[in-house]
Protein backbone atom coordinates (compact mmCIF):
# COMPACT_ATOMS: atom_id res chain seq x y z
CA UNK A 1 0.00 0.00 0.00
CA UNK A 2 2.88 2.74 1.09
CA UNK A 3 5.10 1.79 -1.96
CA UNK A 4 1.78 1.74 -4.75
CA UNK A 5 1.06 5.71 -2.78
CA UNK A 6 5.12 6.33 -2.93
CA UNK A 7 4.98 4.82 -6.80
CA UNK A 8 1.93 7.31 -7.41
CA UNK A 9 3.50 10.16 -6.01
CA UNK A 10 7.17 9.75 -8.04
CA UNK A 11 4.80 9.17 -11.70
CA UNK A 12 2.73 12.61 -10.66
CA UNK A 13 6.05 14.57 -10.17
CA UNK A 14 7.98 12.69 -13.02
CA UNK A 15 5.00 13.69 -15.15
CA UNK A 16 4.96 17.46 -14.27
CA UNK A 17 8.79 17.99 -14.42
CA UNK A 18 7.95 16.50 -17.77
CA UNK A 19 5.52 19.14 -18.42
CA UNK A 20 8.01 21.95 -17.44
CA UNK A 21 10.60 20.65 -19.18
CA UNK A 22 8.45 20.72 -22.29
CA UNK A 23 6.75 23.99 -21.81
CA UNK A 24 9.93 26.09 -21.36
CA UNK A 25 11.84 23.79 -24.71
CA UNK A 26 8.71 24.98 -26.65
CA UNK A 27 8.84 28.17 -25.24
CA UNK A 28 12.83 28.81 -25.88
CA UNK A 29 12.89 26.75 -29.79
CA UNK A 30 13.50 29.66 -31.55
CA UNK A 31 13.49 27.66 -34.79
CA UNK A 32 13.84 29.57 -37.90
CA UNK A 33 11.86 32.87 -36.38
CA UNK A 34 14.43 35.14 -36.17
CA UNK A 35 14.11 35.59 -32.72
CA UNK A 36 17.13 35.17 -29.90
CA UNK A 37 16.39 33.28 -26.80
CA UNK A 38 16.72 36.30 -25.06
CA UNK A 39 14.58 37.83 -27.11
CA UNK A 40 11.81 35.31 -26.64
CA UNK A 41 12.60 35.33 -22.48
CA UNK A 42 11.31 39.26 -22.34
CA UNK A 43 8.12 38.37 -24.89
CA UNK A 44 7.01 35.85 -22.45
CA UNK A 45 8.10 37.56 -19.40
CA UNK A 46 6.26 40.94 -20.59
CA UNK A 47 3.18 39.29 -21.61
CA UNK A 48 2.92 36.98 -18.42
CA UNK A 49 3.35 40.17 -16.19
CA UNK A 50 0.76 42.29 -18.28
CA UNK A 51 -1.63 39.53 -17.81
CA UNK A 52 -0.81 38.88 -13.92
CA UNK A 53 -0.13 42.94 -12.87
CA UNK A 54 -4.09 43.42 -14.77
CA UNK A 55 -5.62 40.44 -12.85
CA UNK A 56 -3.74 40.40 -9.33
CA UNK A 57 -5.80 43.16 -7.91
CA UNK A 58 -9.12 41.39 -8.48
CA UNK A 59 -7.65 38.61 -7.05
CA UNK A 60 -6.47 40.19 -4.08
CA UNK A 61 -10.21 41.91 -3.92
CA UNK A 62 -12.05 38.28 -4.10
CA UNK A 63 -9.65 37.32 -1.64
CA UNK A 64 -10.46 39.96 0.87
CA UNK A 65 -14.25 39.82 0.31
CA UNK A 66 -14.14 36.40 0.76
CA UNK A 67 -12.37 37.49 4.38
CA UNK A 68 -15.08 39.72 4.99
CA UNK A 69 -17.62 36.92 4.16
CA UNK A 70 -16.26 34.64 6.36
CA UNK A 71 -16.19 37.36 9.24
CA UNK A 72 -19.44 39.25 8.76
CA UNK A 73 -22.40 36.71 7.18
CA UNK A 74 -23.85 34.00 8.86
CA UNK A 75 -25.05 31.90 6.69
CA UNK A 76 -28.27 30.43 8.72
CA UNK A 77 -29.68 33.78 8.28
CA UNK A 78 -29.01 33.94 4.51
CA UNK A 79 -30.89 30.46 4.27
CA UNK A 80 -33.84 31.72 6.36
CA UNK A 81 -34.62 34.67 3.38
CA UNK A 82 -34.47 31.88 0.55
CA UNK A 83 -37.80 31.39 -1.42
CA UNK A 84 -39.75 28.31 -0.38
CA UNK A 85 -40.99 27.71 -4.11
CA UNK A 86 -37.80 25.75 -5.50
CA UNK A 87 -37.46 27.31 -8.86
CA UNK A 88 -37.63 30.86 -7.04
CA UNK A 89 -35.01 29.29 -4.74
CA UNK A 90 -32.60 28.17 -7.30
CA UNK A 91 -32.98 31.33 -9.38
CA UNK A 92 -31.87 33.06 -5.82
CA UNK A 93 -29.51 30.50 -5.92
CA UNK A 94 -28.16 31.59 -9.06
CA UNK A 95 -27.84 34.74 -8.20
CA UNK A 96 -26.46 34.83 -4.64
CA UNK A 97 -22.69 35.74 -6.18
CA UNK A 98 -23.93 38.92 -5.96
CA UNK A 99 -24.07 38.77 -1.35
CA UNK A 100 -20.92 35.78 -1.51
CA UNK A 101 -18.63 37.38 -4.72
CA UNK A 102 -16.36 34.47 -4.62
CA UNK A 103 -14.34 32.85 -8.35
CA UNK A 104 -14.89 29.59 -8.94
CA UNK A 105 -11.74 28.49 -6.53
CA UNK A 106 -13.55 29.60 -3.61
CA UNK A 107 -17.07 28.64 -4.84
CA UNK A 108 -17.03 25.65 -3.68
CA UNK A 109 -15.92 25.53 -0.35
CA UNK A 110 -19.02 27.91 0.40
CA UNK A 111 -20.77 25.31 -1.43
CA UNK A 112 -20.38 22.68 0.42
CA UNK A 113 -20.21 24.55 3.65
CA UNK A 114 -23.87 25.82 2.90
CA UNK A 115 -24.70 21.86 1.52
CA UNK A 116 -23.56 21.08 5.70
CA UNK A 117 -26.41 23.78 6.75
CA UNK A 118 -28.96 22.17 4.88
CA UNK A 119 -29.10 24.03 1.60
CA UNK A 120 -30.87 22.62 -1.02
CA UNK A 121 -29.29 20.67 -3.60
CA UNK A 122 -30.50 22.76 -6.33
CA UNK A 123 -29.78 25.96 -5.11
CA UNK A 124 -25.91 24.80 -3.57
CA UNK A 125 -25.64 23.58 -7.41
CA UNK A 126 -27.08 26.92 -9.18
CA UNK A 127 -24.55 28.70 -6.48
CA UNK A 128 -21.91 26.63 -8.14
CA UNK A 129 -22.14 27.23 -11.33
CA UNK A 130 -23.35 30.95 -11.34
CA UNK A 131 -21.94 32.57 -8.37
CA UNK A 132 -18.28 32.55 -10.44
CA UNK A 133 -19.83 34.78 -12.96
CA UNK A 134 -22.80 35.93 -11.29
CA UNK A 135 -20.72 38.64 -8.88
CA UNK A 136 -20.10 42.54 -9.11
CA UNK A 137 -16.45 41.75 -9.30
CA UNK A 138 -16.56 39.85 -12.83
CA UNK A 139 -19.42 42.68 -14.05
CA UNK A 140 -16.82 44.99 -13.06
CA UNK A 141 -14.09 43.56 -14.86
CA UNK A 142 -15.72 42.00 -17.81
CA UNK A 143 -17.62 45.61 -18.32
CA UNK A 144 -14.04 47.52 -18.03
CA UNK A 145 -12.33 44.61 -20.76
CA UNK A 146 -15.52 44.59 -23.41
CA UNK A 147 -17.12 47.82 -22.30
CA UNK A 148 -21.42 47.41 -21.63
CA UNK A 149 -22.74 45.79 -25.09
CA UNK A 150 -23.63 41.68 -25.78
CA UNK A 151 -20.34 40.14 -24.61
CA UNK A 152 -21.66 41.37 -21.73
CA UNK A 153 -25.17 40.90 -21.20
CA UNK A 154 -24.94 37.60 -23.38
CA UNK A 155 -22.26 36.45 -20.69
CA UNK A 156 -24.54 37.17 -17.14
CA UNK A 157 -27.45 35.92 -18.68
CA UNK A 158 -26.47 32.51 -20.40
CA UNK A 159 -24.62 31.67 -17.35
CA UNK A 160 -27.73 32.18 -14.97
CA UNK A 161 -29.92 30.39 -17.74
CA UNK A 162 -27.50 27.26 -17.81
CA UNK A 163 -26.99 27.29 -14.02
CA UNK A 164 -30.79 27.41 -13.05
CA UNK A 165 -31.60 24.90 -15.95
CA UNK A 166 -28.55 22.16 -14.36
CA UNK A 167 -29.88 23.21 -10.76
CA UNK A 168 -33.27 22.46 -11.64
CA UNK A 169 -32.47 19.31 -13.01
CA UNK A 170 -31.09 18.21 -9.41
CA UNK A 171 -34.20 19.23 -7.73
CA UNK A 172 -35.96 16.67 -9.64
CA UNK A 173 -33.68 14.12 -10.04
CA UNK A 174 -31.41 13.88 -6.89
CA UNK A 175 -31.39 13.12 -3.25
CA UNK A 176 -28.41 14.43 -1.60
CA UNK A 177 -27.51 11.13 -0.11
CA UNK A 178 -26.77 10.14 -3.78
CA UNK A 179 -25.26 13.39 -5.19
CA UNK A 180 -23.15 14.36 -2.42
CA UNK A 181 -20.07 12.94 -0.91
CA UNK A 182 -20.26 12.12 3.40
CA UNK A 183 -18.13 14.57 3.84
CA UNK A 184 -20.33 17.53 2.85
CA UNK A 185 -22.82 15.86 4.99
CA UNK A 186 -21.32 15.79 8.45
CA UNK A 187 -19.66 19.27 9.63
CA UNK A 188 -16.22 19.25 8.11
CA UNK A 189 -13.80 18.59 10.60
CA UNK A 190 -10.39 19.85 10.93
CA UNK A 191 -11.12 23.06 8.68
CA UNK A 192 -12.05 26.35 10.29
CA UNK A 193 -15.32 25.89 10.04
CA UNK A 194 -15.71 23.84 13.13
CA UNK A 195 -13.98 26.43 15.01
CA UNK A 196 -15.51 28.99 17.42
CA UNK A 197 -14.08 32.08 17.74
CA UNK A 198 -13.56 33.68 20.99
CA UNK A 199 -16.24 36.31 22.00
CA UNK A 200 -13.87 39.03 23.20
CA UNK A 201 -12.45 39.70 19.15
CA UNK A 202 -16.06 40.53 17.91
CA UNK A 203 -14.70 44.50 17.47
CA UNK A 204 -14.50 46.44 13.79
CA UNK A 205 -11.22 46.28 14.19
CA UNK A 206 -10.53 42.78 15.00
CA UNK A 207 -13.13 41.45 12.65
CA UNK A 208 -11.02 43.40 9.69
CA UNK A 209 -7.76 42.06 10.79
CA UNK A 210 -9.39 38.49 10.56
CA UNK A 211 -10.82 39.08 7.03
CA UNK A 212 -7.39 40.28 5.81
CA UNK A 213 -5.93 37.38 7.28
CA UNK A 214 -8.30 35.17 5.88
CA UNK A 215 -7.95 37.02 2.63
CA UNK A 216 -3.67 36.66 2.70
CA UNK A 217 -4.39 33.16 2.98
CA UNK A 218 -7.00 32.95 -0.01
CA UNK A 219 -4.05 34.66 -2.24
CA UNK A 220 -2.00 31.69 -1.95
CA UNK A 221 -5.03 29.35 -2.40
CA UNK A 222 -6.61 30.78 -5.97
CA UNK A 223 -2.84 32.73 -6.54
CA UNK A 224 -0.96 29.73 -7.90
CA UNK A 225 -3.76 28.83 -10.33
CA UNK A 226 -3.93 32.43 -11.50
CA UNK A 227 0.07 32.53 -11.88
CA UNK A 228 -0.32 28.73 -13.60
CA UNK A 229 -3.11 29.92 -16.00
CA UNK A 230 -1.48 33.40 -17.20
CA UNK A 231 2.06 31.38 -17.62
CA UNK A 232 0.27 29.16 -19.95
CA UNK A 233 -1.96 32.01 -21.50
CA UNK A 234 1.43 33.79 -22.10
CA UNK A 235 3.01 30.64 -23.66
CA UNK A 236 0.12 30.13 -26.04
CA UNK A 237 0.98 33.94 -26.86
CA UNK A 238 4.38 33.78 -27.62
CA UNK A 239 3.92 30.80 -29.41
CA UNK A 240 1.17 30.90 -31.62
CA UNK A 241 0.65 33.00 -34.06
CA UNK A 242 -2.77 34.77 -34.61
CA UNK A 243 -3.16 33.82 -37.96
CA UNK A 244 -3.39 30.22 -36.72
CA UNK A 245 -5.75 30.92 -34.37
CA UNK A 246 -7.93 32.55 -36.74
CA UNK A 247 -7.69 29.46 -39.18
CA UNK A 248 -9.33 27.72 -36.62
CA UNK A 249 -11.26 30.46 -35.08
CA UNK A 250 -13.24 30.90 -37.63
CA UNK A 251 -15.31 28.31 -38.19
CA UNK A 252 -18.88 28.36 -36.35
CA UNK A 253 -18.92 25.07 -34.64
CA UNK A 254 -14.99 24.53 -34.03
CA UNK A 255 -14.42 27.70 -33.10
CA UNK A 256 -17.24 27.25 -29.81
CA UNK A 257 -14.96 23.81 -29.18
CA UNK A 258 -11.62 25.46 -29.29
CA UNK A 259 -12.45 28.02 -26.99
CA UNK A 260 -14.48 25.68 -24.98
CA UNK A 261 -11.12 23.71 -24.46
CA UNK A 262 -8.95 26.55 -23.79
CA UNK A 263 -11.19 27.28 -20.69
CA UNK A 264 -11.19 24.02 -19.60
CA UNK A 265 -7.11 23.80 -20.20
CA UNK A 266 -6.36 27.22 -18.93
CA UNK A 267 -8.78 27.46 -15.96
CA UNK A 268 -8.28 30.87 -15.45
CA UNK A 269 -10.10 32.92 -12.74
CA UNK A 270 -13.36 34.17 -13.23
CA UNK A 271 -12.57 37.59 -12.34
CA UNK A 272 -9.57 37.71 -14.78
CA UNK A 273 -10.61 35.63 -17.78
CA UNK A 274 -12.72 38.41 -19.44
CA UNK A 275 -8.74 40.00 -20.18
CA UNK A 276 -7.45 37.09 -21.79
CA UNK A 277 -10.77 36.59 -24.12
CA UNK A 278 -9.94 40.28 -25.33
CA UNK A 279 -6.95 39.02 -26.81
CA UNK A 280 -8.82 36.89 -29.15
CA UNK A 281 -11.86 39.55 -29.71
CA UNK A 282 -10.57 39.90 -33.32
CA UNK A 283 -9.31 36.29 -33.53
CA UNK A 284 -12.37 34.19 -32.52
CA UNK A 285 -16.43 34.22 -33.38
CA UNK A 286 -18.73 35.94 -30.99
CA UNK A 287 -20.35 32.73 -29.98
CA UNK A 288 -17.03 31.04 -29.21
CA UNK A 289 -16.09 34.19 -26.90
CA UNK A 290 -19.32 33.44 -24.93
CA UNK A 291 -18.52 29.84 -24.59
CA UNK A 292 -15.17 31.02 -23.16
CA UNK A 293 -16.89 33.63 -20.88
CA UNK A 294 -19.56 30.80 -19.58
CA UNK A 295 -17.99 27.72 -19.54
CA UNK A 296 -15.06 28.73 -18.35
CA UNK A 297 -15.92 30.03 -14.90
CA UNK A 298 -18.43 26.86 -14.26
CA UNK A 299 -16.18 24.44 -15.03
CA UNK A 300 -12.76 24.33 -15.51
CA UNK A 301 -9.65 21.67 -14.80
CA UNK A 302 -9.09 22.86 -11.00
CA UNK A 303 -12.99 23.62 -10.37
CA UNK A 304 -13.66 20.06 -11.94
CA UNK A 305 -11.18 18.41 -9.60
CA UNK A 306 -12.37 20.67 -6.29
CA UNK A 307 -16.14 19.10 -7.59
CA UNK A 308 -14.34 15.90 -6.35
CA UNK A 309 -13.90 16.73 -3.55
CA UNK A 310 -18.11 17.43 -2.71
CA UNK A 311 -19.62 15.14 -4.72
CA UNK A 312 -20.14 11.82 -6.23
CA UNK A 313 -17.67 11.10 -8.96
CA UNK A 314 -21.19 10.68 -11.47
CA UNK A 315 -22.43 13.70 -10.19
CA UNK A 316 -18.99 15.42 -11.01
CA UNK A 317 -19.19 14.15 -14.53
CA UNK A 318 -22.77 15.46 -15.29
CA UNK A 319 -21.35 18.55 -13.74
CA UNK A 320 -18.98 18.88 -16.42
CA UNK A 321 -20.71 17.50 -18.92
CA UNK A 322 -24.39 19.52 -19.09
CA UNK A 323 -23.06 22.44 -19.17
CA UNK A 324 -20.18 21.89 -21.65
CA UNK A 325 -23.07 20.46 -24.00
CA UNK A 326 -25.26 23.64 -23.07
CA UNK A 327 -22.81 26.31 -23.74
CA UNK A 328 -21.50 24.44 -26.66
CA UNK A 329 -25.06 24.39 -28.42
CA UNK A 330 -25.77 28.05 -27.39
CA UNK A 331 -22.23 29.18 -27.97
CA UNK A 332 -23.65 27.98 -32.12
CA UNK A 333 -26.55 29.73 -32.17
CA UNK A 334 -25.26 32.85 -30.87
CA UNK A 335 -22.79 32.36 -34.46
CA UNK A 336 -25.38 30.93 -36.95
CA UNK A 337 -28.44 32.50 -36.06
CA UNK A 338 -27.58 35.60 -33.54
CA UNK A 339 -24.49 37.10 -34.92
CA UNK A 340 -24.66 37.37 -38.87
CA UNK B 1 6.97 39.90 21.32
CA UNK B 2 9.89 40.31 19.20
CA UNK B 3 11.29 37.42 20.31
CA UNK B 4 8.59 35.64 18.74
CA UNK B 5 10.57 36.48 15.01
CA UNK B 6 13.01 33.62 15.44
CA UNK B 7 10.09 31.20 16.01
CA UNK B 8 8.27 32.25 12.70
CA UNK B 9 8.55 29.10 10.54
CA UNK B 10 9.88 29.03 7.52
CA UNK B 11 7.30 28.58 5.18
CA UNK B 12 5.25 31.62 6.98
CA UNK B 13 8.47 33.08 6.32
CA UNK B 14 8.52 33.26 2.43
CA UNK B 15 4.21 34.12 2.94
CA UNK B 16 5.48 37.17 3.89
CA UNK B 17 8.60 37.52 1.77
CA UNK B 18 6.27 37.00 -1.32
CA UNK B 19 3.39 39.24 -0.32
CA UNK B 20 5.72 42.14 0.93
CA UNK B 21 8.03 41.77 -2.02
CA UNK B 22 5.08 41.73 -4.27
CA UNK B 23 3.94 44.74 -3.14
CA UNK B 24 7.38 46.25 -3.72
CA UNK B 25 7.66 44.81 -7.13
CA UNK B 26 4.66 47.00 -7.96
CA UNK B 27 5.46 49.95 -6.50
CA UNK B 28 8.79 49.74 -8.24
CA UNK B 29 7.55 49.33 -11.50
CA UNK B 30 4.88 52.16 -11.20
CA UNK B 31 7.46 54.67 -9.69
CA UNK B 32 9.99 53.18 -12.52
CA UNK B 33 7.57 53.71 -14.76
CA UNK B 34 7.86 50.41 -16.31
CA UNK B 35 4.10 49.73 -15.76
CA UNK B 36 3.33 51.24 -19.49
CA UNK B 37 5.61 47.72 -20.34
CA UNK B 38 2.73 45.67 -19.23
CA UNK B 39 -0.49 47.39 -18.79
CA UNK B 40 -2.54 50.20 -20.22
CA UNK B 41 -1.33 52.65 -17.40
CA UNK B 42 -3.51 55.44 -17.93
CA UNK B 43 -6.27 53.68 -17.50
CA UNK B 44 -5.26 50.85 -14.97
CA UNK B 45 -2.85 52.48 -12.65
CA UNK B 46 -5.01 53.16 -9.72
CA UNK B 47 -5.56 49.43 -10.03
CA UNK B 48 -2.32 48.52 -9.81
CA UNK B 49 -1.55 51.10 -6.53
CA UNK B 50 -4.52 49.30 -5.03
CA UNK B 51 -3.02 45.68 -5.40
CA UNK B 52 0.09 47.20 -4.03
CA UNK B 53 -1.29 48.06 -0.97
CA UNK B 54 -3.20 45.09 -0.52
CA UNK B 55 -0.36 43.31 -1.13
CA UNK B 56 1.08 44.95 2.07
CA UNK B 57 -1.54 44.74 3.97
CA UNK B 58 -1.50 41.13 3.83
CA UNK B 59 2.23 41.16 3.65
CA UNK B 60 1.99 42.94 7.50
CA UNK B 61 -0.96 41.14 8.60
CA UNK B 62 0.67 37.66 8.22
CA UNK B 63 3.75 39.02 10.00
CA UNK B 64 1.62 40.49 13.18
CA UNK B 65 -0.64 37.21 12.99
CA UNK B 66 2.62 34.84 13.32
CA UNK B 67 4.38 37.68 16.02
CA UNK B 68 1.27 37.39 18.37
CA UNK B 69 0.68 33.43 17.43
CA UNK B 70 -2.26 33.62 20.24
CA UNK B 71 -4.00 35.26 18.10
CA UNK B 72 -6.78 33.00 16.07
CA UNK B 73 -5.68 32.33 12.44
CA UNK B 74 -8.16 31.44 10.44
CA UNK B 75 -6.77 29.47 7.61
CA UNK B 76 -9.41 28.58 5.35
CA UNK B 77 -9.19 25.38 3.87
CA UNK B 78 -10.00 25.17 0.16
CA UNK B 79 -10.17 21.38 -1.04
CA UNK B 80 -6.96 22.06 -3.12
CA UNK B 81 -5.33 19.76 -5.76
CA UNK B 82 -1.46 20.18 -4.98
CA UNK B 83 0.41 19.47 -1.82
CA UNK B 84 -0.07 22.48 0.69
CA UNK B 85 3.80 23.59 0.86
CA UNK B 86 6.67 24.79 -0.81
CA UNK B 87 4.99 23.59 -4.14
CA UNK B 88 2.45 26.59 -3.91
CA UNK B 89 5.72 29.25 -2.75
CA UNK B 90 7.58 28.14 -5.33
CA UNK B 91 4.43 28.99 -7.54
CA UNK B 92 3.62 32.23 -6.48
CA UNK B 93 7.11 33.10 -6.47
CA UNK B 94 7.28 32.90 -10.25
CA UNK B 95 6.18 36.80 -10.69
CA UNK B 96 8.66 38.06 -8.12
CA UNK B 97 11.15 36.02 -9.81
CA UNK B 98 10.61 37.04 -13.63
CA UNK B 99 9.83 40.70 -12.21
CA UNK B 100 13.21 41.28 -10.85
CA UNK B 101 15.66 39.05 -12.61
CA UNK B 102 14.19 39.36 -16.35
CA UNK B 103 14.87 43.50 -17.18
CA UNK B 104 11.38 45.17 -18.20
CA UNK B 105 11.01 45.57 -21.81
CA UNK B 106 7.84 46.14 -23.68
CA UNK B 107 7.01 44.31 -26.71
CA UNK B 108 8.77 44.98 -29.94
CA UNK B 109 9.24 43.90 -33.47
CA UNK B 110 10.77 40.54 -31.86
CA UNK B 111 7.65 39.63 -29.94
CA UNK B 112 5.43 39.64 -33.51
CA UNK B 113 4.16 36.18 -34.30
CA UNK B 114 2.53 37.42 -37.56
CA UNK B 115 2.82 40.62 -39.41
CA UNK B 116 1.39 44.00 -38.73
CA UNK B 117 -2.43 44.83 -39.62
CA UNK B 118 -3.68 47.89 -41.29
CA UNK B 119 -7.28 47.49 -39.76
CA UNK B 120 -8.46 49.02 -36.80
CA UNK B 121 -11.82 48.76 -35.25
CA UNK B 122 -13.14 52.21 -35.74
CA UNK B 123 -17.04 53.47 -34.32
CA UNK B 124 -19.19 55.33 -37.15
CA UNK B 125 -19.25 58.28 -34.11
CA UNK B 126 -15.46 58.73 -33.25
CA UNK B 127 -14.18 62.04 -35.10
CA UNK B 128 -10.38 62.63 -35.62
CA UNK B 129 -9.86 66.19 -35.13
CA UNK B 130 -6.08 66.03 -33.71
CA UNK B 131 -4.02 68.38 -36.07
CA UNK B 132 -2.52 65.93 -38.73
CA UNK B 133 0.83 66.43 -37.56
CA UNK B 134 0.09 65.24 -34.09
CA UNK B 135 -1.83 62.20 -35.08
CA UNK B 136 0.18 58.91 -34.11
CA UNK B 137 -0.62 55.54 -36.28
CA UNK B 138 -3.90 54.53 -34.53
CA UNK B 139 -5.46 57.86 -35.62
CA UNK B 140 -4.33 57.22 -39.28
CA UNK B 141 -5.31 54.09 -39.57
CA UNK B 142 -8.58 55.22 -38.46
CA UNK B 143 -8.84 58.10 -40.82
CA UNK B 144 -7.67 55.74 -43.24
CA UNK B 145 -10.77 53.13 -42.43
CA UNK B 146 -13.45 55.51 -42.48
CA UNK B 147 -12.86 56.90 -46.10
CA UNK B 148 -13.50 54.89 -49.09
CA UNK B 149 -11.31 56.90 -51.71
CA UNK B 150 -8.01 56.64 -50.41
CA UNK B 151 -6.55 58.94 -52.50
CA UNK B 152 -8.40 61.63 -50.69
CA UNK B 153 -5.21 61.83 -48.21
CA UNK B 154 -2.90 62.36 -50.87
CA UNK B 155 -0.44 65.09 -50.31
CA UNK B 156 -1.10 65.39 -46.71
CA UNK B 157 1.75 65.68 -45.14
CA UNK B 158 2.20 63.61 -41.65
CA UNK B 159 4.37 62.87 -38.80
CA UNK B 160 4.44 59.80 -36.49
CA UNK B 161 6.66 57.13 -34.67
CA UNK B 162 7.10 53.57 -34.37
CA UNK B 163 9.30 50.83 -35.07
CA UNK B 164 10.74 49.44 -38.71
CA UNK B 165 8.90 46.75 -39.00
CA UNK B 166 10.38 44.57 -43.03
CA UNK B 167 8.68 41.55 -44.40
CA UNK B 168 10.51 39.63 -47.36
CA UNK B 169 8.03 40.21 -49.25
CA UNK B 170 8.39 44.14 -49.07
CA UNK B 171 10.38 45.80 -52.03
CA UNK B 172 13.49 48.00 -51.12
CA UNK B 173 12.86 50.52 -49.55
CA UNK B 174 9.30 50.11 -48.50
CA UNK B 175 8.65 48.99 -44.75
CA UNK B 176 6.44 49.74 -41.89
CA UNK B 177 6.41 51.68 -38.83
CA UNK B 178 4.37 49.83 -36.42
CA UNK B 179 2.99 50.42 -32.84
CA UNK B 180 1.62 47.47 -30.04
CA UNK B 181 -2.34 49.20 -29.44
CA UNK B 182 -3.49 48.04 -25.99
CA UNK B 183 -6.66 48.18 -24.32
CA UNK B 184 -6.06 46.55 -21.05
CA UNK B 185 -2.85 44.91 -20.73
CA UNK B 186 -0.05 43.08 -23.29
CA UNK B 187 -2.90 40.07 -23.34
CA UNK B 188 -4.57 42.23 -26.00
CA UNK B 189 -1.53 44.04 -27.33
CA UNK B 190 -2.84 44.24 -31.28
CA UNK B 191 0.32 45.22 -33.48
CA UNK B 192 -0.40 48.01 -36.24
CA UNK B 193 1.36 49.67 -38.68
CA UNK B 194 1.52 51.85 -41.59
CA UNK B 195 3.32 51.20 -44.75
CA UNK B 196 6.32 53.91 -45.60
CA UNK B 197 8.87 54.73 -48.75
CA UNK B 198 12.09 55.81 -47.96
CA UNK B 199 15.55 54.62 -49.34
CA UNK B 200 17.22 56.42 -46.18
CA UNK B 201 16.21 53.19 -44.03
CA UNK B 202 18.00 50.30 -45.51
CA UNK B 203 20.28 50.55 -42.84
CA UNK B 204 18.44 50.77 -39.95
CA UNK B 205 17.76 47.77 -38.43
CA UNK B 206 14.39 46.00 -37.96
CA UNK B 207 12.74 47.08 -34.42
CA UNK B 208 14.67 50.77 -34.62
CA UNK B 209 12.33 53.30 -33.55
CA UNK B 210 12.19 56.25 -35.78
CA UNK B 211 10.23 59.22 -36.29
CA UNK B 212 9.01 59.60 -40.17
CA UNK B 213 8.02 62.57 -41.93
CA UNK B 214 6.61 63.25 -45.18
CA UNK B 215 3.82 62.90 -47.26
CA UNK B 216 0.84 60.35 -48.28
CA UNK B 217 0.28 59.05 -51.79
CA UNK B 218 -1.98 56.24 -52.48
CA UNK B 219 -0.92 53.59 -54.33
CA UNK B 220 -0.92 49.49 -53.90
CA UNK B 221 0.37 47.56 -50.59
CA UNK B 222 -0.57 43.61 -50.21
CA UNK B 223 -3.31 44.09 -53.05
CA UNK B 224 -5.42 47.17 -51.91
CA UNK B 225 -4.69 50.77 -52.31
CA UNK B 226 -3.33 52.45 -49.20
CA UNK B 227 -2.09 55.76 -48.45
CA UNK B 228 1.95 55.08 -48.37
CA UNK B 229 3.40 57.90 -46.45
CA UNK B 230 6.81 59.08 -48.47
CA UNK B 231 9.47 60.24 -46.04
CA UNK B 232 10.93 63.21 -46.46
CA UNK B 233 12.99 63.54 -43.36
CA UNK B 234 13.94 60.38 -40.78
CA UNK B 235 15.05 60.42 -37.77
CA UNK B 236 16.35 57.34 -35.19
CA UNK B 237 15.00 58.08 -31.38
CA UNK B 238 15.15 55.85 -28.72
CA UNK B 239 12.21 53.98 -27.77
CA UNK B 240 9.82 56.30 -25.58
CA UNK B 241 9.07 55.03 -22.19
CA UNK B 242 5.57 54.36 -22.97
CA UNK B 243 5.74 52.44 -26.16
CA UNK B 244 2.05 51.69 -26.95
CA UNK B 245 -0.63 53.25 -27.65
CA UNK B 246 -3.99 52.91 -25.93
CA UNK B 247 -7.22 53.49 -28.40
Amino acid sequence: MQNTTTLRKTVIWVAILALIAIFIYTLLDVGTSGATVSDRINTFTTRFLGIFIEAVPFLLLGSFFSGLIEVYIRREDLLRMLPKNPLLATMSGAMMGFVFPACECGVVPVTRRLFTKGLPMSVGIAFLLAAPVMNPIVLASTVIAFGWGEIVVFRFVITAFVAVSVGMLFAFAARPHETLLPVSFAPVRGGNFDIKLPEQNQGFGANFYRALRVGSDEFFEMGRFLIIGSLLAAWMQTRVSQGDLLNIGSGAFVSVLVMQALAFVLSLCSTVDAFVALSFLNTFSTGSLVAFLTFGPMVDIKSAMMFSGVFKKKIVAYLVIVPFLMTLLIGLWINIWVMR
Amino acid sequence: MLNNLKKIPAREWAKIIILLGMGVYLAYTILSENLGNYINNTRFVWLTWLAGGMFFAFGLVTLWSNLRPQAPALPIEVASLMPKGWSVMAICAIPLALGFLIPSRPLGVESLTGTLSTNVSVSDTMVITRDPLKRNILDWLRAFSREADKTRFDGVEAEFSGFIYRNPEFEAGQFMVGRFIVSCCTADADPVGLPVYSLEADELADGQWVVVRGKFYADEFRGAITPILRVETLEAIEQPKNSYLYP
